[in-house]
């Protein structure tokens, strides 16, 4: 009895605290149904009277934001090859080859897990202006083609694998490259990477790489954000 | 681990020796060089800016020495900058830990009785950190819009006195902290589950017969103590987040009213990309490194030395 009362306390006071956390989600929905009219009005109701999808219609067609999406992706798109292409050989090897330098280049990679982006910004923002590429999708890709954080996690999934497995793979005939791309038991860490790193990629780096000086970012209004235009 | 044995059929001809180190270079040159040209060159170049007066576009630079920093802690918005970041800390540390720990205790013992519930709720504690900050920050502006957010809407309704959250220099910074707080506690939450979990059930029954059965002096002998190192864990990483406020700055209030959230990632953007202080902008850059750096360093130490109970 004073168990399950235990159950049902825990419980309301659980959900009231979800109630609140969800509060921000549940607002941006109900305002996105709302038309207009409904928006601007003293006259307060938490959910829409007349619900619409108008305004998903009209961000789809009338704003850019199709464009903002598109960048999203040529972006992320870009950086997940580019990092893909240039980590997963070095964190192979730094698991499973020896050479001149190696203790040297994973302990530089362990020192810049400490390097926030925000600690490079200046130099990298003044080198892209240098040589002119402000406000192109290489501006947002090139920074982020080697992190850290991913060679060191993928350097982690290729020491799981027992050098033996790579030994006999050798002796097989196989290449350094298909080494690479063979060890599937490294997937696992690899897809992680990928996922972080989406959510890594914070409004700082893009608001500092996409050198918006005439028309900075403005909060609640979308359609002022400027968008990224290869040149 | 292991961190290699010698590779299988050592080359014992220069030619497959030189070959081999053209494989090395070719599998980590780029990756080594993307290092050196994003991370390492760039932390270079900010801690020699930080002592000229250089300007973003200027042909030439000055050195000035410590002018850069004593600006930094002396001028009126310097130390503004340092100490609203260390109120915003010094609020969402404590609240954003404490939180996540009641949370996922509560979620622990509710999970005994009601998984799928604790499972459902689990996942909406979670939502704001997988949720995009900006966005989100755009939804708690709407919310607390003085005249069309419910919450004033709310309080009125209660008879209390509607503010103005995000424009009140007396307020900005508390209401700024609670979404800091909202975004935060779920990340926490996980990470004391996953530190709740590995709790050996053992202790608690050999806590039972040292007769503490439940309730406080249970948490206090058993849990409490086995979750140092992820509460320290916890900490260390909520104060580097909470260091780094940036998001919710720049999109709901640019450091303002009168620079009362103005915080010190804000002001290196500030001064760097919107005054284009290239050297000033160095100097906040390399403080906030360093406070950053000391703060790992402290988690190294603390975490070998002070908190050993496996």
């Amino acid at each position: 009895m004073s168990r399950s009362l235990t159950s049902i306390i825990l419980f309301g006071a659980l959900a009231l605290g979800a109630a609140a956390i969800l509060l921000p989600f549940a607002w941006m929905v109900s305002v996105s149904l709302k038309p207009h009219s409904e928006v601007f009005t003293a006259d307060f109701a938490f959910f829409p009277i007349a619900p619409t999808l108008a305004n998903y219609w009209h961000a789809l067609t009338q704003t850019r934001i199709p464009l903002y999406l598109l960048n999203g992706v040529i972006v992320t798109g870009g950086i997940l090859v580019l990092q893909l292409a240039v980590t997963v050989p070095c964190a192979y090897a730094l698991a499973h080859r020896q050479f001149v330098g190696r203790r040297f280049l994973f302990g530089a990679v362990v020192a810049a897990l400490l390097v926030p982006f925000h600690v490079t910004a200046i130099p990298i923002f003044l080198g892209f202006a240098q040589i002119g590429i402000l406000n192109t999708y290489t501006a947002l890709i090139l920074p982020f083609m080697a992190t850290a954080f991913g060679l060191f996690l993928l350097r982690q999934a290729y020491a799981q694998i027992p050098d033996e497995v790579i030994a006999a793979a050798r002796v097989d005939g196989m290449s350094e490259t298909g080494h690479c791309l063979a060890h599937r038991l490294s997937a696992r860490s690899s897809h992680r990477d990928r996922v972080l790193d989406l959510f890594g990629d914070g409004p700082l780096e893009r608001s500092v790489l996409a050198a918006h000086r005439h028309d900075r970012p403005r909060s609640g209004n979308a359609t002022t954000r400027h968008p990224v235009f290869p040149r | 681990m292991s961190i290699g044995m010698a590779t299988a059929g050592k080359p014992a001809l220069g030619l497959a020796r030189a070959r081999g180190m053209t494989t090395d270079l070719m599998l980590v040159g780029p990756a080594a060089l993307s290092l050196l040209l994003f991370i390492f060159a760039p932390v270079a170049v900010v801690a020699v800016l930080a002592f000229t007066d250089y300007q973003v576009g200027a042909s030439r630079f000055a050195w000035v020495g410590m002018d850069n920093f004593s600006s930094l802690f002396t001028s009126r918005l310097g130390r503004m900058a340092l100490l609203n970041t260390l109120v915003y800390a010094g609020i969402v540390i404590p609240l954003s830990v404490g939180g996540g720990l009641l949370v996922a205790l509560g979620l622990h013992r509710l999970a005994k009785t009601l998984p799928s519930v604790a499972a459902v709720l689990q996942t909406i504690y979670f939502l704001p950190v997988a949720a995009t900050l900006v966005a989100m920050a755009v939804a708690w502006q709407m919310l607390l819009h003085p005249s069309l957010g419910p919450i004033n809407a709310w309080i009125g309704a209660l008879g209390g006195t509607p503010q103005n959250w995000l424009s009140d220099r007396d307020l900005v910074l508390f209401t700024l902290a609670v979404i800091g707080v909202w975004q935060t506690v779920g990340y926490n939450m996980v990470l004391f589950l996953a530190g709740l979990s590995a709790i050996s059930p053992t202790l608690y029954d050999a806590a039972a017969v040292d007769g503490a059965p439940r309730g406080w002096s249970r948490f206090w002998l058993v849990t409490w103590p086995m979750l140092g190192p992820t509460t320290l864990f916890v900490v260390i990483v909520t104060a580097t987040n909470a260091f780094r406020v940036f998001e919710t700055v720049a999109t709901l209030t640019r450091g303002g009213p009168a620079f009362a959230s103005d915080t010190i990632v804000y002001a290196l953007y500030r001064e760097g990309f919107v005054y284009f202080k290239a050297g000033y902008a160095s100097a906040i850059t390399v403080v906030f490194f360093l406070a950053l750096l000391v703060l790992t360093a402290a988690q190294l130490l603390l975490v070998e030395r002070k908190v050993h109970y496996r």
